[in-house]
C-alpha cells in the first residue's frame, strides 16, 4: 500500500472534520422544529337554517378526563394536578358555552352524571395544558350509541393570546372551543338526516322513560346488531306515565340548571387567577422550552465538537491539529453552557412550581367545595328519583291492573 | 305383688307426664302462642271481653288481585254502598256510620270507615283476608302499612267532627272491645329536612296497646306499601284499616314530602277503586315535584347570591389591583362569566325562577317562557359599548341598571357628557 503524504493527511483530517460539522450541523438542523403561532381566532360556524324543534339536539358535556395517567415524562414537573382538576371543568364549562352560542343545537349543558340519556354527548379527556399549548381529546356520541368521532384538538397560541385587547373577552384557546363546535356541526349536518334526528331524541326520550319505568318501556327501545339502540315502537301520544315522566325530566333539567349555576360560580371564582397563572406560566413555560432546547442544541454541538476534534487531532496538519484542539476546547465550553442551560431551565421550573403551587391552593378548596356540592345535589336528587320511580310503578300496577310482586315480611 | 304394684304405678306417673307434656306441646302450638312468642312484629293487646284463643293474626301479605276486587264505590257522604261494604257483624264497632277520613269529596281518599261488606271470595284491594270473617265474638284487625320508609306521602288532614287524631288516642266510649291502632312510619330526611331527602332510614314506632306492624312496614319495599295489608282476625268486628275506632295510621315523611295520614273510626275498610289509588299516587307526585322545585330553586337562590358574592370580591379585587386586575380584564371577565352562568332555564310552567335565552337560542317546547328578561332600555342615540372607557362602561352599567326613569335619564345624561354626546337638557 502506497504510503501516504503528510500533505494527504491534512486533506483528509480535513475532509473528516468538515464531514463531522456536516453531520453534526444536519443533525441540528433535522432537530429543529418550526412552531407558527396565530393570534388569530377560527371562527365559529353557526347554523344558518332553523332547525325544527323536534330535530334539535340536546348536548350534554361531560366534565374532562383530567388525563393526569397519560402525562409525557418531560411535562410532568409541569403539570400541576390540582390545577388539571380544575381545568377539567374549566374546559368543559367553555365547550359548553361555545356551542350554546352558536345556536344550533338544544340546550347544551355540563353534565357531570350519566350522560346516556342527553341526545348528544361529548367527552374529553385533557392530553397537554400548560398555558402555552392545550391538547384535548373530544369524543361525541349520540343517544343511539352512535358514535360520531373522535379526534385530537391542539392549539398553541401565542403571548398576544393573554392580552386582554386582542381576547376582548375570549378564553385564550377559543379558537379551538370553536373548531369542536364546528365539527360538530358538520359532522350532523353531513351524516344525520331529519328523521335520524328525531329518532336520537325519541331514543333519548324513552331512555329516560326506560330508566323510570322499565316495566313500561323497556319494551319500546331495542338493541340492534350494530349495538345501536333502535326504537321498536312508539308510546300513545297521551300516554299517561309518559306525561308523568316528561314531567320528571322538566325536573331533571331543572336539576341540570341547579349544577349549571354551580359550575358558573365555580368558573367565576376561578378565571381571573386561572388566567393569570396560564399568562405567567405561558411566560415560563416558553423559557423552559427555550432554554432546554439550548441545553440540548450546545450539548450535541459540543459533542460533536470534541469528537470531530478528537479525530483530527491526530493530524500531521499543524492547523488541523489547532483547529481540532479549538474543537475540544469549544466542545467543551458549549457542554458547559448546555449544563448552566438546563440549570436556567430548572430554575424557570421551580419558578412554574411556585406558580402552580400558589394557584393550586387557591383553587383545590374550591374544587373540593364544587365536588361536594354536586355530589350532594346529585345524591338527594337520585334519592328524589328513586322514589318517583317507586310511585310510578305503584301507578302502572294501577293503571294495568297487574300484580305487582311484593315484599314477603320475614315471619 | 309389690313388683306388679310398682309397675302399675309407674305406668300411670308415665301416662299422667306424657299427657302432660302432650297439653304442653299442644299449648305451645296453638296460634296465640305462638303469635306472642314467635311474632315480633304483632302485639295484641289484653281484651277483656275477647277469648285470646279465637284471635288470629294474619302476617301474610297477600298479593292484589284486582280482577277479583270488589272495590268499594263512595256515596257523597263519605260512606261506601252497602252492596260493596263489608259489614260489622255486631254492628258495635265504635261509630259504624259514615265518619271515614276523606270524604267522597276529597279524591285522594282510599281508606273509608263505615261498614264493609265483603264480595264472597275477593277480598278488597289492599288488604288481606286471613280467614272467615265476621265470626261471631271475633273480632278482625288488618292494618295496612302505607307510606313505606322511602315513599312520599300524602298528607290528608283530619276532617272536622273526626274522632282521634294524631295527638290522642280516645278510645271507644265505654271500654267497649276496641282496639287502638297507630302505626307511624316515618322517614328521615337525611340532611335535615331537605325537600328530597326522605327516604333514607325509617323508623317505625308504636304506641302502648297498639298493632304495630314496624317489621314489615320497615322492609316492604315504598312501592308497594299502602297496598299491602296484613290482617289479623278474631271475633267482633271487621277493621280492615289502618286503625280502629279513632285511631290513626300516621305514615309520616319527615322533612321530605307530605305524609298520609289515615284516619278511621270504627269498622274501616280500604276502600276506592284503582282510579282514586292513582289520583292519591299523583298527589304524592305533584306534592313531591313541588318539594323538589322547591329545593332546587332555593339551590339556584344560594348559588346566585354565592355569585353575586364572588362578583363583589371579584370586582373589589379588581378595582384594588388584585389578581383580577392583573392584566387588566378583571372587571370584563366578571361580566362576562356573569353572562355565561345564566344558562337555559327549564323550568316547568309550576316553578319560579328565571332565565335567559342565549343568541341564537330557539325556544322550545319544554323550555321556560319566561317573558319578562329584563332589557336595558338603551336610548337610540346612545352608540355600542365598544368604545367605551372604564368610567364610561361604569356610568352605562348604572344607567342601565337604574329601575328610577329620572334617574336612568341622568344617568345617560352624564353618560353622554363623559363620551361627549349632546345631552337631552342641552338639546331641549
Amino acid at each position: 500500500m502506497q504510503a501516504l503524504q503528510p500533505n494527504q493527511h491534512a486533506i483528509t483530517g480535513l475532509h473528516k472534520t468538515c464531514l463531522l460539522t456536516g453531520l453534526s450541523w444536519l443533525l441540528l438542523v433535522g432537530c429543529a422544529t418550526q412552531t407558527v403561532k396565530s393570534t388569530s381566532v377560527t371562527p365559529m360556524v353557526e347554523e344558518k337554517g332553523i332547525v325544527a324543534e323536534e330535530e334539535l339536539l340536546d348536548v350534554a358535556i361531560g366534565i374532562m378526563d383530567a388525563g393526569l395517567d397519560d402525562i409525557p415524562n418531560n411535562r410532568e414537573e409541569l403539570t400541576f394536578a390540582d390545577i388539571r382538576l380544575a381545568e377539567t371543568q374549566f374546559v368543559s364549562w367553555q365547550v359548553s358555552k361555545t356551542l350554546q352560542s352558536n345556536g344550533s343545537w338544544g340546550i347544551v349543558r355540563v353534565n357531570p352524571n350519566e350522560l346516556e340519556n342527553t341526545d348528544v354527548q361529548v367527552n374529553g379527556k385533557i392530553i397537554q395544558s400548560d398555558g402555552e399549548t392545550m391538547v384535548v381529546d373530544i369524543t361525541v356520541s349520540d343517544a343511539t350509541g352512535r358514535q360520531w368521532y373522535t379526534k385530537e384538538y391542539k392549539e398553541v397560541v401565542s403571548r398576544f393570546s393573554y392580552d386582554p385587547r386582542q381576547r376582548r373577552g375570549n378564553d385564550p384557546f377559543q379558537g379551538m372551543y370553536n373548531r369542536i363546535a364546528n365539527d360538530m356541526l358538520a359532522w350532523r349536518k353531513k351524516n344525520l338526516n331529519n328523521q335520524q334526528l328525531v329518532s336520537i331524541r325519541t331514543v333519548a326520550r324513552l331512555k329516560f322513560a326506560q330508566g323510570f319505568a322499565p316495566q313500561v318501556y323497556s319494551q319500546y327501545l331495542s338493541t340492534d346488531r350494530r349495538g345501536m339502540t333502535v326504537v321498536n315502537r312508539m308510546p300513545a301520544a297521551n300516554d299517561p306515565i309518559l306525561a308523568r315522566i316528561d314531567t320528571i325530566r322538566e325536573r331533571d333539567y331543572m336539576f341540570i340548571d341547579a349544577l349549571q349555576d354551580y359550575y358558573a360560580n365555580f368558573i367565576l371564582e376561578m378565571n381571573a387567577p386561572y388566567t393569570e397563572f396560564r399568562r405567567l406560566s405561558y411566560d415560563e413555560v416558553m423559557k423552559y422550552d427555550k432554554l432546554k432546547a439550548d441545553a440540548r442544541r450546545n450539548m450535541i454541538l459540543g459533542a460533536a465538537a470534541i469528537i470531530g476534534g478528537i479525530a483530527a487531532v491526530q493530524s500531521d496538519n499543524a492547523a488541523v491539529r489547532y483547529g481540532a484542539y479549538g474543537g475540544l476546547f469549544g466542545g467543551g465550553f458549549l457542554i458547559k453552557d448546555a449544563f448552566s442551560t438546563k440549570d436556567e431551565a430548572q430554575m424557570h421550573v421551580e419558578a412554574l412550581a411556585e406558580l402552580g403551587d400558589s394557584m393550586q391552593a387557591e383553587i383545590a378548596p374550591k374544587t373540593i367545595t364544587l365536588d361536594e356540592r354536586v355530589i350532594t345535589l346529585t345524591g338527594t336528587v337520585n334519592e328524589q328519583y328513586t322514589q318517583w320511580r317507586e310511585v310510578l310503578a305503584d301507578i302502572y300496577t294501577e293503571e294495568v291492573g297487574d300484580v305487582a310482586p311484593t315484599t314477603r315480611s320475614p315471619e | 305383688m309389690k313388683n306388679m304394684m310398682n309397675n302399675s304405678i309407674f305406668r300411670l306417673v308415665t301416662f299422667s307426664l306424657t299427657c302432660a307434656l302432650s297439653a304442653a306441646l299442644q299449648l305451645c302450638l296453638s296460634p296465640h302462642f305462638a303469635l306472642a312468642q314467635e311474632d315480633p312484629v304483632f302485639r295484641v293487646p289484653e281484651l277483656p271481653d275477647v277469648d285470646p284463643a279465637r284471635v288470629q293474626i294474619n302476617t301474610d301479605i297477600v298479593e292484589r288481585d284486582r280482577s277479583a276486587v270488589a272495590v268499594p264505590s263512595f256515596e257523597d257522604n263519605g260512606a261506601p254502598s252497602s252492596a260493596n261494604s263489608y259489614p260489622n257483624p255486631q254492628g258495635s264497632r265504635g261509630n259504624s256510620g259514615n265518619t271515614g277520613s276523606g270524604s267522597g269529596s276529597s279524591p285522594s281518599t282510599i281508606f273509608s270507615g263505615g261498614p264493609i261488606t265483603p264480595s264472597p271470595g275477593s277480598p278488597p284491594p289492599n288488604s288481606t283476608q286471613s280467614g272467615p270473617q265476621g265470626q261471631s265474638g271475633g273480632f278482625d284487625v288488618n292494618v295496612s302499612v302505607s307510606g313505606g320508609p322511602q315513599m312520599p306521602t300524602l298528607s290528608i288532614p283530619t276532617l272536622p267532627g273526626m274522632p282521634g287524631s294524631p295527638s290522642s288516642s280516645p278510645g271507644s266510649p265505654g271500654g267497649q272491645e276496641t282496639m287502638n291502632s297507630s302505626s307511624r312510619s316515618s322517614s328521615n330526611g337525611s340532611s335535615g329536612g331537605g325537600p328530597t331527602n326522605g327516604g333514607s332510614t325509617s323508623n317505625s314506632t308504636s304506641m302502648p296497646g297498639d298493632v304495630i306492624a314496624s317489621g314489615q312496614n320497615g322492609s316492604q319495599n315504598s312501592a308497594q306499601s299502602g297496598s299491602t295489608n296484613e290482617g289479623s282476625q278474631g271475633g267482633g268486628s271487621d277493621g280492615s284499616s289502618s286503625s280502629s275506632n279513632g285511631t290513626l295510621v300516621d305514615s309520616t315523611t319527615n322533612g321530605t314530602s307530605p305524609t298520609v295520614t289515615e284516619k278511621t273510626n270504627g269498622t274501616t275498610a280500604v276502600a276506592g277503586g284503582g282510579s282514586a289509588r292513582i289520583r292519591v299516587l299523583d298527589a304524592r307526585l305533584e306534592e313531591s315535584f313541588g318539594v323538589f322545585d322547591g329545593m332546587i330553586i332555593s339551590e339556584r337562590e344560594k348559588a346566585q347570591n354565592e355569585a353575586n358574592a364572588a362578583g363583589s370580591d371579584v370586582m373589589g379585587s379588581s378595582g384594588a389591583g388584585g389578581s383580577g386586575g392583573a392584566d387588566g380584564s378583571g372587571d370584563s371577565d366578571y361580566a362576562r362569566v356573569l353572562d355565561e352562568a345564566i344558562v337555559i332555564a327549564s323550568s316547568p310552567d309550576n316553578s319560579s325562577g328565571g332565565g335567559m335565552l342565549p343568541e341564537g337560542a330557539k325556544v322550545r317546547e319544554g323550555d321556560f317562557a319566561y317573558n319578562e328578561q329584563i332589557v336595558a332600555n338603551i336610548p337610540e342615540d346612545i352608540p355600542d359599548a365598544s368604545d367605551d372607557d372604564v368610567v364610561a362602561r361604569q356610568l352605562r352599567e348604572a344607567a342601565m341598571s337604574e329601575p328610577d326613569a329620572d334617574l336612568r335619564e341622568k344617568l345617560w345624561d352624564e353618560y353622554r357628557r363623559y363620551v361627549g354626546l349632546p345631552t337631552k337638557t342641552d338639546s331641549e
